[in-house]
């Protein structure tokens, strides 16, 4: 422990100069580390030892927390981040609020980043040959190596290869390869879009992917576009779904999918239509055919050219093929035509097949011919993805590799060997290269195939930035040192500082000179900047504009909008795709929210939410038509053999009621290689199992052919038929929710648009049913806090269960607990089907309803459980005996129980939040309505002088939720948002008639063509 | 022996005599049966230890089946233990004479199953090493249970209800010990003496002896029936459908009665044999505790029937679905199996020759504790299984761990019921001769 | 001065009893009567002249006590630590019944035990002069604590009666 005014490092190893600069600057809600060299002193090292509170170290004040605003970069969205950093490491990640494109939210994949973060599989030090080396001598190897190729004048012989960088890293990398006369580097995405950019080529003579304005349409129809899962920003497309769907925002607009399988996206359709896979051009075709033929098309429209394009085209012949009844065609067209702001976005497997673009094309052409271009798609605001290189490039760069032309290439944080087919031969093209370097954090089949491997740092404590869309600069930030682990911090460099040594090394540059001359990327990051202080800085200091962008995250402009291009694209082919093989099913490959393309999947938390749509948790699964299944008698967990001409996997069988019956879907992102601690359905070192190395191997990506789409040299996902063969072994499913039927229990509740409405004039009626008790009513002094779910708006992508369990330390119990019904979620994500033939998807968000009469407190003999002067329902774990009373009394079954002492991996354990305590075995315990964060918000209210405003205090579910469909607050307050909703004629209890007066209000699902029925009458007694 | 096996009545002599010789140095072969118990018991308890070092985990309990075979195993003991205190307390105060020459054995395992039902809270408490916060005990932090919920009211009244089943076996043994102090020699006399606590049968003695046992009984009496009562407001009081029935009370009582019965002939019937007691234990008693076995089981049935018509007549969605689910979902051949043995098999009762033929005694009785603990297992596991919360719905599996505590707390019940029988007298002394001729020098009615 | 005490056993009830009758009538009313397990008609004759036990007292005080420590101790600790579970007032009543209840039935239990040993002068660490070990067996007795001088008659009127043994 420290005395005061010793200098040097206090016991935290942290000096307190530059600790004093955070504490300094983190009042704010978003603030940033001080400018410059402060910040990276301090944030070199990450206090090992916990921080004495009786002679704490010169200006740190253990508990108040600094806030880093930063850049997510788990995906190519680039949202906007804020990450809390407690006592020098980070424990919760949030959306930028300041943030143009996730205004505040965070998807599912970019709240467990901070696992990737913490991973107990990260690279403590350099490798060599799969075993640790010293980073100088690994350094030196590489820089020998390719300063031996550049002074032979040899540069062609070596590549570079990173993932999408869109920023000042990007243009190092550039500077990189030319400097040492590289190879151009190629940007890979596994998701590349490039039939979307190539489509947006023909259509309107842009190459790039604009800004689908889904937040200003009135009648959005997708063909196959998940863009409220992984599609360019779902983050964002999820807020402007909800803002353009729910009817909690006014506006109500339609929503028509078009998918052979029943995505996520396609659950939350209004109607959506099950078309053949690989028909959705043709749809759109025809679409279009019958808008022209019946002269609805825009003015504006170039009628002649689309007339051209869809020459041919039959809507019965379309219909026939595509399985969907012309009439629905017919209708679509008309309401699409008809449509205030009608948008078409084509995506998912449509958007990778064989004639892809084609499809795409057609998805265009059906915008110009509503008008849609420049209103709804506004070109200039260009997203990111626009500029990934393509999957043929990364193709030839594999034939140069076999072809022995590349000595030494360069892996930037990408994971080729996994992402690209098994058939396009990388992984034994990579054995064919001289050196190969990996520049990453964490082992995957690339690095296991990786000469050498130069730990880059993560994301969150590395400088630099990333432009999610044109104009939208966000400036990256280290939030903490590199994350101790074994004792040490991992020894590893930014993967721009690491190239700068490299190419220095390589060139026999010093620092200072030469074309790679800056000392640090930090420098370089600063003076890329300089160009954007000129631009945005108003005339100010750049000191002033650096400490300011670190604090907003950036610096937000609208760039102008560019002309669009009229092109005519000539006649299109009404073609479906052709697809090889002579398998009996299409093979439907999709990204998963959960894994992306796979970089995810080593995440327990993303493996422990369950998949919405089929519940299915801690394993990869194949979901077949249930008429397929009944032929073959597959159940579900039934091991199935897919094979293709390419390949052949195994997985266990989900029988779908609802995926067409010629398909069969397997999600990308499962089935690594590499015996990662959790990837693969993982091992969770619980007391009970260990299943390492679940369904390993079984990527799907070795059931596909290698050759790139013809026209936009994208790889097919939608390309082979496999054939099914029951293997007649069995691996029982982790599949939490029983059955998707609530029988009608008033668990999920849903009201025709019309009702809806009609409510809504009417208002809420008076209480349907009365409670009489013998006891007088419970008064709250100050506050009574509650919630409001907006069914309506909920889209099911479970960021809010991944969100509290990163706030409450919730443990992740692996696959064996989550199919025995001990998940330990404290908020779960349920479906249910609803309506006419359970059509109807309602995703609702189930954690503790804090009654007002709390069947589980009277129980509890000691008092563990009891009610708060604030209304909450608390539960007292050090007094709780684990009687187990109240999980039983609990009619919601949301409590949850230490059925074991859970354990966090070392180094996860750092993330561990100090304000909440983690619960021992043998207590109960359940949603607490982040009580932490309401006292905090009543702290800081009471601090200013005033009483807690509605907004003051967010919960962690709340906080990240992309539509907003959870609200909280004070019920007796009666301007809050969550009052006014519970109060809305929609609003019910979930099993209102038991009488437990939750304080958790929801909103009922509001469903277009039902008139309403159950859903309705309930909406009224509510 | 001789005395023992004819029909005639044994004189007083006899009886003290055919008690004595119960007690004292056992033989090779009750060792050996006491060790397989102990052996049992050591396993039960080994896995125990497990639970409490793995968490409760290591039983096969989940959500939302946060109960299972612990409590279902509790109740079962709490049960049997209600057929002692009825013979010794309620049969004593209707003054039912046959009461007399099985009323110790019974309230001999009244005691110990109490003590067995005991052992189950703490079993199945996830922090078992605090179970002793749901007693009320002064602190200085003012922390005290919640007399609002079930199981403290439990806690309430089964040590209740152990304290005054121990004080009436007590008090019932001391003549009977003087009775052995006066016939052994040595040690033995020495211990029996100071547990006799001297007594010596003076009218003073008696007179207020009397008075306070028969006093004890009807203290007893409203005690046995709230016990099961108050252990039925467990499910009572909650909220599942299934257990929220006002039902219980008296559901729950008769179950016990029912079960104890089984119970009591399950050991009764060895121990005439073994100690040779067919002068004192007759068919007539095996007749007469048959009877009440089919009695009780009708009345069983009937509950059964109502419980199914209210479920059915109430219209509530809950309530059907629940009991539907039981009938058919998995589980179901338990469900049915508790309609098996607790309302057919005792039917045979009816027939006269049943009720005295041994076998057939044996075999029912085994049928109606294997069906009474279904009973409970049902209304627990199956309850919870099905009930408000669809999403939650599974399956309980048994482990193990939890099968072999189960398995050992029966062991914990026989050793100490064999211990006893060998150490104390098994037949009250006393009573069976109060009930037997008193010795009279002049015939009855010669002088008065 | 010292009284004598002559202890008459018999084998049957009704010498016993007669024995009994006849040493009342000549006024002997120091009288202790021995038996192997409660008889009626004995007990009648000797209760003729005793008070009636006072056990029934020991057990209404403690049942008592049981229904207000019960009620106490309920209401004053939800007072004490006055908590709501599910929209109960922190004192409501019925619960409270039963634990009352349940602790007049234990209370009242132990003090009617209590009052055994009390009032039948238990235990006794050594046993009286007159008792004999058949008492537990089949036997009766009669012990008369006398004036040493109407020994003899006590002793006759015994035998009379049909005492097989008489001691002095």
């Amino acid at each position: 422990m420290s005395e005061p005014g010793e200098s040097g490092p206090g016991p935290t190893g942290m000096n307190r100069r530059a600790f004093f600069k955070i504490v300094a600057t983190s009042g704010a809600a978003v603030a940033a580390a001080g400018c410059g060299k402060e910040a990276e002193e301090l944030l070199g090292q990450t206090p090992t030892k916990l921080i004495p509170y009786v002679v704490p170290p010169d200006g740190i004040v253990p508990g108040v927390a600094a806030y880093f605003s930063t850049v997510c970069r788990e995906c190519p969205s680039g949202c906007g981040l804020v990450a809390k950093n407690r006592d020098g490491r980070v424990i919760k990640l949030e959306g930028n609020p300041d943030h143009p494109v996730n205004a505040g939210a965070l998807c599912i994949r970019g709240q467990a980043q901070l696992q990737g973060l913490y991973h107990p599989d990260r690279f403590r030090g350099a490798q060599s040959g799969g075993k640790g080396a010293a980073w100088d001598d690994v350094e030196k190897q590489a820089g020998d190596k390719i300063a031996a190729l550049v002074k032979a004048r040899q540069g062609r012989r070596l590549a570079l290869v990173s993932g999408l960088e869109t920023g000042s890293l990007g243009r190092l990398m550039d500077e990189w390869t030319r400097a040492l006369g590289a190879r151009p580097r190629i940007a890979y995405e596994a998701l590349g879009y490039e039939a979307l950019r190539a489509a947006n080529r023909a259509a309107f003579g842009r190459d790039a992917i604009p800004h689908y304005a889904i937040e200003e349409a009135g009648y959005l129809l997708s063909f196959g576009a998940d863009f409220l899962e992984t599609w360019i920003n779902p983050v964002a497309y999820a807020g402007a779904f909800a803002r353009m769907h729910a009817l909690g925002r006014g506006r109500a607009g339609t929503f028509v999918h078009v998918e052979p399988r029943q995505s996520m996206t396609a659950a939350n359709a209004d109607e959506w239509l099950r078309n053949a896979p690989g028909t959705e051009g043709v749809l759109a075709l025809a679409m279009l055919q019958v808008i022209l033929e019946e002269g609805r098309h825009a003015k504006e429209a170039d009628a002649g050219a689309l007339r051209a394009a869809v020459k041919g085209v039959d809507v019965a012949k379309a219909a026939e093929i595509s399985g969907v009844p012309a009439e629905t065609i017919k209708r679509i067209a008309h309401d699409f035509a008809q449509a205030k702001g009608a948008l078409a976005i084509g995506g998912g497997v449509a958007m990778t097949g064989p004639h892809a673009t084609d499809t795409l094309i057609a998805v265009n052409l059906l915008n110009s011919a509503v008008g849609a271009v420049g209103k709804t798609i506004r070109f200039g605001a260009d997203a990111a993805l626009g500029k990934t290189g393509s999957y043929a490039d990364m193709a030839k760069l594999t034939q140069a590799m076999a072809a022995g032309e590349i000595d030494v290439l360069v892996l930037a944080d990408v994971n080729p060997v996994y992402n690209m087919p098994a058939k396009s031969g990388f992984a034994e093209a990579l054995a064919k290269v001289g050196l190969v370097v990996s520049l990453a954090n964490h082992p995957t089949e690339t690095t296991a195939k990786s000469t050498v491997v130069l730990p880059a740092l993560h994301a969150l404590e590395s400088w630099g930035d990333y432009a999610a869309r044109d104009g939208v600069i966000g400036l990256m930030q280290p939030t903490m040192g590199p994350v101790t682990m074994d004792g040490k911090p991992v020894d590893g460099k930014s993967t721009g500082d690491i190239l700068l040594s490299l190419g220095r090394r390589a060139l026999g540059t010093e620092e200072g000179k030469g074309p790679l001359k800056w000392g640090s990327f930090e420098e370089y990051v600063r003076e890329q900047w300089q160009g954007l202080a000129r631009q945005h800085g108003g005339g100010k200091a750049f000191a002033d504009f650096w400490e300011e962008s670190l604090r907003r995250g950036g610096v937000w402009g609208a760039p102008a909008t560019p002309a669009v291009g009229k092109v005519d694209i000539g006649r299109l082919t009404g073609e479906p795709a052709k697809l090889e093989g002579d398998g009996t099913h299409a093979l439907l490959l999709y990204p998963s929210i959960r894994f992306y393309d796979g970089r995810s999947a080593d995440k327990p938390w993303l493996q422990e939410a369950p998949d919405v749509m089929t519940q299915v948790a801690w394993d990869g699964w194949v979901e077949v038509p249930v008429e397929t299944a009944d032929k073959l008698g597959l159940g579900r967990g039934d091991m199935v053999k897919l094979t293709s001409p390419h390949g052949s996997i195994e997985l266990p069988a989900w029988p779908s009621k609802t995926l067409h019956p010629g398909a069969v879907a397997v999600a990308m992102g499962l089935g690594h290689d590499f015996p990662g601690a959790f990837a693969n359905g993982g091992r969770i070192r619980t007391n009970t199992e260990h299943d390492v190395f679940l369904n390993g191997g079984a990527s799907p990506l070795r059931l596909l052919p290698a050759a790139p789409e013809v026209a936009s040299g994208g790889l097919p996902h939608l390309a082979v038929k496999v054939s099914l063969t029951r293997t007649g072994a069995r691996r029982p499913l982790a599949i939490p929710q029983a059955t998707f039927d609530d029988e009608n229990r008033e668990i999920a509740e849903i009201v025709g648009l019309a009702a809806a409405r009609e409510m809504e004039l009417r208002g809420k009626s008076p209480e349907g049913a009365s409670f009489p008790s013998m006891y007088p009513p419970i008064k709250y002094p100050d506050y009574r806090w509650g919630m409001a779910v907006d069914v309506d708006a909920c889209t099911g992508c479970q960021a809010c269960v991944v969100a509290c369990s990163a706030e409450n330390n919730v443990p992740v119990v692996g696959k064996a607990q989550v199919a025995y019904g001990r998940a330990q979620q404290w908020i779960r994500l349920e479906r249910w089907e609803k309506g006419q033939g359970g059509k109807t998807n309602v995703f609702l968000p189930m954690f503790c309803q804090h009654c007002g009469v709390a069947p589980c407190e009277p129980v509890c003999p000691v008092y563990a459980a009891y009610h708060t002067a604030e209304g909450l329902n608390a539960q007292v774990y050090n007094r709780c005996v684990g009687t187990r009373y109240c999980g039983n009394n609990c009619p919601y079954h949301v409590r949850r129980f230490n059925w074991f002492n859970y354990t966090w991996t070392a180094p996860l354990d750092q993330q561990l939040n100090p304000d909440v305590a983690v619960r021992q075995l043998g207590v109960m315990e359940k949603c607490t309505m982040c009580i932490q964060r309401i006292e905090k918000g009543k702290n800081d209210a009471r601090e200013a002088g005033r009483a807690v405003k509605d907004g003051d205090i967010q919960t962690a579910c709340q906080q990240t939720c992309p539509t907003q469909a959870i609200s909280f607050g004070n019920l007796k307050e009666g301007a809050a948002r969550v009052t006014k909703l519970s109060a809305s004629p929609r609003s019910y209890h979930v099993l209102q008639q038991l009488g437990t007066r939750p304080a958790v209000t929801y909103l009922a699902k509001v469903v277009r063509g039902e008139t309403g029925g159950h859903g309705a009458e309930k909406g009224h007694k509510a | 022996m001789s005395v023992a096996t004819q029909p005639g009545q044994p004189s007083w002599a006899d009886v003290n005599r055919d008690v004595a010789r119960t007690v004292g140095m056992p033989g090779n072969t009750y060792f050996a049966w006491m060790c397989l118990v102990a052996l049992i018991l050591g396993c039960g308890v080994l896995a125990w230890a497990y639970q409490i070092w793995t968490g409760m985990g290591a039983a096969g309990k989940r959500t939302p089946q946060m109960w299972a075979m612990y409590i279902t195993t509790f109740v079962f003991w709490i049960g049997i233990g209600h057929a002692g205190t009825l013979i010794s307390a309620i049969l004593y105060l209707f003054r039912a004479k046959w009461r007399t020459s099985i009323y110790r054995g019974a309230e001999a395992m009244t005691v110990f199953a109490v003590m067995t039902a005991g052992l189950f809270p703490l079993i199945h408490a996830g922090r078992m090493w605090f179970a002793y916060w749901l007693t009320p005990y002064p602190n200085q932090r003012y922390l005290w249970p919640n007399f609002k919920s079930p199981l403290v009211w439990d806690v309430f009244a089964i040590s209740t209800y152990l304290t005054i089943s121990v004080v009436f076996f007590l008090v019932g043994l001391v003549p009977d010990i003087a009775a052995l102090r006066d016939q052994s020699t040595g040690v033995k006399k020495k211990i029996y003496a100071v547990m006799s606590l001297g007594w010596e049968g003076s009218d003073s003695q008696w007179r207020h002896y009397r008075r306070a046992y028969g006093l004890l009984a009807s203290l007893a009496t409203p005690l046995v029936l709230s016990v099961h009562s108050v252990v039925s407001f467990d499910f009572a009081m909650a909220l599942v459908p299934g257990w929220h029935s006002t039902l219980f009370a008296p559901f729950f009582v008769d179950g016990a009665i029912f079960s104890g019965f089984a119970m009591v002939l399950l050991l009764i019937i060895p121990m005439r044999y073994l100690f040779n007691w067919y002068a004192y234990i007759t068919d007539k008693h095996m007749d007469a505790m048959a009877k009440l076995i089919l009695v009780t089981s009708l009345v069983l049935t009937y509950f059964y029937i109502c419980e199914a018509f209210t479920s059915w007549y109430s219209g509530e969605h809950f309530e059907r679905a629940s009991l539907f689910y039981r009938a058919t979902r998995q589980y179901a051949w338990a469900f049915w199996l508790q309609y098996l043995c607790n309302s057919v098999v005792p039917l045979v009762f009816f027939w006269r020759k049943a009720r005295t033929h041994i076998a057939t005694l044996y075999i029912v009785s085994l049928f109606v504790l294997v069906g009474m603990w279904f009973e409970r297992f049902n209304i627990i596991v199956l309850g919870l299984g099905f009930d408000f919360y669809p999403y939650t719905w599974g399956t309980y599996y048994p482990t193990v761990t939890d099968s072999t505590i189960i398995v050992g707390s029966f062991a914990w019940f026989f050793l100490l019921f064999l211990g006893f029988i060998r150490v104390m007298p098994s037949l009250s002394i006393v009573e069976v001769k109060e009930v037997l001729a008193h010795p009279l020098k002049h015939a009855p009615g010669g002088r008065h | 001065m010292a009284m004598a005490s002559v202890l008459g056993i018999f084998a049957h009830v009704d010498t016993t009893l007669d024995a009994i009758r006849k040493l009342r009538e000549k006024g002997f009313s120091e009288l202790t009567v021995y038996t192997p397990v409660p008889v009626e008609e004995i007990e009648e004759e000797i209760e003729r002249v005793r008070p009636l036990s006072k056990v029934r007292l020991f057990t209404l005080v403690g049942a008592l006590t049981g229904t207000s420590t019960g009620f106490f101790l309920t209401i004053w600790s939800s007072l004490k630590w006055s908590l709501v579970t599910g929209a109960k007032d922190p004192v409501s009543f019925p619960p409270f019944i039963i634990i009352a209840f349940e602790l007049t039935i234990l209370f009242g239990g132990l003090a009617t035990a209590l009052a055994i040993l009390l009032l039948g002068r238990l235990p006794r660490l050594s046993p009286s002069p007159t008792y004999d070990p058949r008492f537990t067996l089949d036997r009766f007795g009669v012990a008369v604590s006398c004036p040493p001088e109407t020994a003899a008659t006590v002793t006759s009127l015994l035998t009379a009666s049909g005492a097989e043994e008489v001691r002095r």
